[in-house]
């Protein structure tokens, strides 16, 4: 049997979110991907189970990368989005932060990384997608390492060429496509 | 010392005695274009190839004054010949020459000369046979170029006249740059180690007697390989362990030692050195910290120690703001295993700048604990190597391709090769 | 029942899009109800931690075909079938050596993996993941096991014993190996 009670729900959850006025405005930019997301089932919130600890994500912010990261320019190194990238930025390429260039093919398989936007100082989870199936374009090369590892760990590690499922694994550019706030 | 490693042999050819038979005008055409030809095979060396046929222009000029009987020019037509190459020496390198192009190209440190080209295209892995006798080339490649059917295989060269001997097809490998141990071969050189990511992670086994690919085993979690004689491979995991597979049975093992480091708070680098001697391997993590392990089927992991004390100053932080020297690059350290001697890159930095190129190689004396020797470096190297030849020598480039080699035993600069190339630098008698 | 489950369905959505959380059942979207669940503590961090920690490989919303993965979407809650097989999913290393440290938070992930990109193909009455149970299964990483042949036994055993069906066994329902690539 179901059922809704707002009473247990609510004091709790206005608390956690007086003040976060920021999460409606992130949710509203990023558009409907997070809003349309499918509705779950959800643990009521009780005073009995401690809310698990969430990643503290202040170091992010303070690398020498985040420090410099622009907001204006996304065919630089220095754009904010790149904090972590490798290789040649396909909007050098005749693509875009999250558009392959014409013929290439964007792999569903990368790795997730974490950047700062310096305008609002909040981390974003951005989707490292390579574009593939096509020779490397070799324009505007970056090499930036924010939290990066090693390929024993391939969730976090950029030299990896991620073209898996894609017609052919032939690196062209990458992409940063934005894919939630942290 | 010569700037380039090229021009003394453009000296040579002057010096060689070559007088004229026929009249001086005819002497200046014979030598001109026979030099020019020469010259001009030299690519940017054009302007060295005026120089010489002003040079040749001298001769002719002087010739012409004494009345005395003319030398008789060669007009014999010369055959098209190859040259030849030795088993590697321990004086040599192999440098990657990059993603765009298609070969490592092999240098002399003690001449500074271009010896010739091993094919390795873009993303393959190069490794040398322990005796000396084939260059190993793990590859991939597709049908048609970036598209079609995808083709894997390790290709076999002959050492001496870098023929191709065999390509041997494999399942599939993983397609990553700057690593030198995802493509390890056995000390007695029966055996290929290959690591795959399909994305899942296996190590495909290949015979490189039978030159046959043996079998895929799967190493869920672990990447980075060196080979353990008698028992198989070892490799760095996700859980802070080394895995330890064995292949010498019917059946694969995985075992892990304990977990000894954070592999996301500070990552072990995938290019740690081996020392085939002592059967170890000297890891270094991006804080500075230097583990040695002792291979077998149990390793052995030494308690770590900082690389930034061992010269003096506080040990690297992981911490957010804390300006220090840090290692960094894609292959970032090198092993003198005679000598127990570590050159690492370091540079002035913060954490996460794990890929800077360097501003000075610290030589670490692995005994003692104690950096020896900080050398300050051009060019903010991302890639170190050193030979390992009794008076070794020192090899370093960065991302403009001008590569260095510097005497250690005078600490100077032997040599400075131009559009020489920034990738993997392998020596002889290392891997 | 129908009409508090519309109200409900309409205050979650405006709930949700204002970042909040509400309790639903499976049943939201009118397939056969698994009974009400609590599942997650902090949806909006399972979320985030699932694509910050797993979406990269497997997608951000549990599908990668024609990569060489499992697909998860609409799939993976056939791996709560059995004890063995949920025990499975947790001793995973990627789930297992995960740098979420704390167990809760864990469990609170791959509940997020299996009741909502897995969907309806959990099988009615699982219970979800526990703090205690992700706890304890997490010290026994399969590091010395082909994951492949793992997997395909907790598949089999989904098929016999819960009726999934027969593609469970492949990566993805029509997955041809000697053309995946």
């Amino acid at each position: 049997m179901i059922h809704f009670d707002a009473d247990s729900l609510g004091e709790k959850v206005l608390r956690r979110f007086a003040g976060g006025t920021s999460r409606r405005g992130i949710l509203a930019r990023l558009g409907t991907a997070l809003v349309a997301a499918p509705l779950f089932p959800v643990l009521p919130v009780s005073r009995a189970n401690a809310a698990p600890a969430k990643p503290d994500r202040g170091p992010e912010a303070k690398t020498t990368f985040a420090r410099g990261a622009q907001v204006t320019d996304n065919t630089k190194c220095d754009y904010w989005r790149y904090c972590a990238i490798d290789g040649a930025l396909c909007t050098c390429c005749g693509g875009g932060v999250h558009t392959c260039p014409p013929g290439a093919e964007p792999s569903p398989v990368s790795w997730v990384g974490t950047c700062v936007n310096p305008e609002d100082g909040k981390s974003y989870l951005i989707a490292y997608r390579d574009c593939c199936g096509k020779s490397y374009c070799n324009k505007c090369n970056c090499d930036n390492a924010d939290r990066e590892t090693q390929i024993y760990v391939p969730q976090l590690n950029n030299d990896i060429i991620w073209c898996f499922g894609t017609q052919s694994m032939e690196y062209h550019c990458s992409t940063a496509v934005l894919v939630g706030a942290a | 010392m010569p700037e380039s490693g090229e021009s003394p042999g453009l000296l040579r050819s002057i010096a060689l005695p070559h007088t004229p038979s026929r009249s001086p005008r005819a002497v200046t055409y014979e030598q001109g274009p026979a030099t020019m030809t020469f010259a001009a095979t030299k690519g940017h060396f054009f302007a060295s190839a005026t120089w010489v046929m002003a040079l040749a222009g001298a001769f002719a000029v002087a010739s012409m004054a004494p009345a005395r009987a003319a030398p008789v020019a060669s007009v014999e037509p010369e055959q098209s010949d190859v040259a030849q190459l030795t088993p590697p020496q321990p004086s040599w390198f192999f440098i990657n020459r990059g993603f765009t192009e298609n070969s490592s190209a092999i240098y002399d440190t003690v001449t500074g000369k271009l010896l010739g080209h091993v094919e390795t295209p873009q993303l393959t892995d190069l490794a040398l046979d322990p005796a000396g006798k084939f260059y190993y080339v793990s590859s991939t490649l597709w049908t048609k170029a970036s598209r079609g059917t995808r083709q894997d295989y390790v290709s076999v060269f002959d050492s001496v006249d870098l023929k191709l001997q065999a390509d041997i097809p494999m399942p599939g490998r993983l397609l990553v740059g700057g690593r030198l141990n995802n493509f390890v071969i056995s000390p007695d050189g029966k055996f290929g180690y290959v690591y795959n990511m399909s994305p899942a992670s296996s190590v495909n086994v290949i015979d490189l007697v039978a030159r046959k690919f043996v079998k895929t085993v799967e190493l869920p979690g672990c990447a980075s390989m060196v080979a353990v004689p008698g028992v198989g491979v070892s490799a760095l995991c996700s859980d802070g362990s080394l895995a330890t597979l064995t292949l010498s049975g019917a059946k694969s093992q995985i075992t892990r030692s304990e977990p000894f480091f954070s592999a996301t708070d500070d990552p072990i680098f995938d290019n740690f050195q081996v020392d085939r001697a002592k059967n170890q391997i000297v890891m270094l993590s991006y804080t500075g910290k230097i583990y040695t392990a002792t291979l077998g089927a149990k390793p052995v992991i030494s308690a770590p120690f900082s690389l930034q004390e061992a010269a003096g100053v506080p040990a690297g932080s992981a911490a957010p703001n804390q300006v220090n020297w840090y290692p960094g690059g894609v292959q970032q350290m090198a092993l003198h295993r005679a000598t127990g001697q570590l050159y690492v890159l370091m540079h002035m930095g913060e954490f996460w700048s794990h890929k800077a190129g360097a501003n000075e190689v610290w030589q670490l004396d692995l005994a003692s604990h104690k950096v020896v020797k900080r050398m300050t470096v051009p060019g903010e190297p991302r890639m170190i190597a050193v030979t390992q030849e009794a008076a070794p020598h020192l090899v370093f480039a960065g991302e403009d391709e001008t590569v260095y080699v510097y005497d250690l035993a005078t600490g100077k600069q032997a040599w400075k090769l131009d559009h020489a190339g920034n990738g993997v630098i392998t020596v002889a008698q290392a891997q | 029942m129908m009409r508090i489950a519309r109200l409900s369905l309409l205050a979650a959505t405006a709930l949700f899009s204002a970042g909040l959380a509400t309790r639903l059942s499976a049943a939201h979207d009118g397939a056969a109800a698994a009974p009400a669940q609590h599942v997650m503590e902090d949806p909006n961090q399972a979320r985030v931690d699932y694509i910050e920690n797993c979406g990269g490989c497997h997608g951000v919303n549990g599908s990668t075909v024609p990569a060489q993965l499992p697909e998860l979407m609409g799939r993976v809650g056939w791996f709560m079938c059995t004890p063995d097989s949920r025990a499975y999913l947790l001793r995973l290393p990627n789930v297992a050596h995960s740098r979420i440290h704390d167990n809760a938070e864990l469990a609170d992930l791959m509940n997020y993996v299996v009741f909502v990109l897995g969907g309806n193909s959990v099988p009615a009455g699982t219970r979800p993941f526990t703090a205690e149970e992700v706890g304890r299964e997490r010290q026994h990483a399969l590091s010395n096991a082909s994951l492949t042949a793992e997997r395909l036994r907790h598949a089999t055993a989904a098929v016999k014993q819960c009726h999934a069906p027969q593609s469970i066994k492949l990566l993805y329902p029509g997955y041809n190996p000697a053309t995946a690539h």
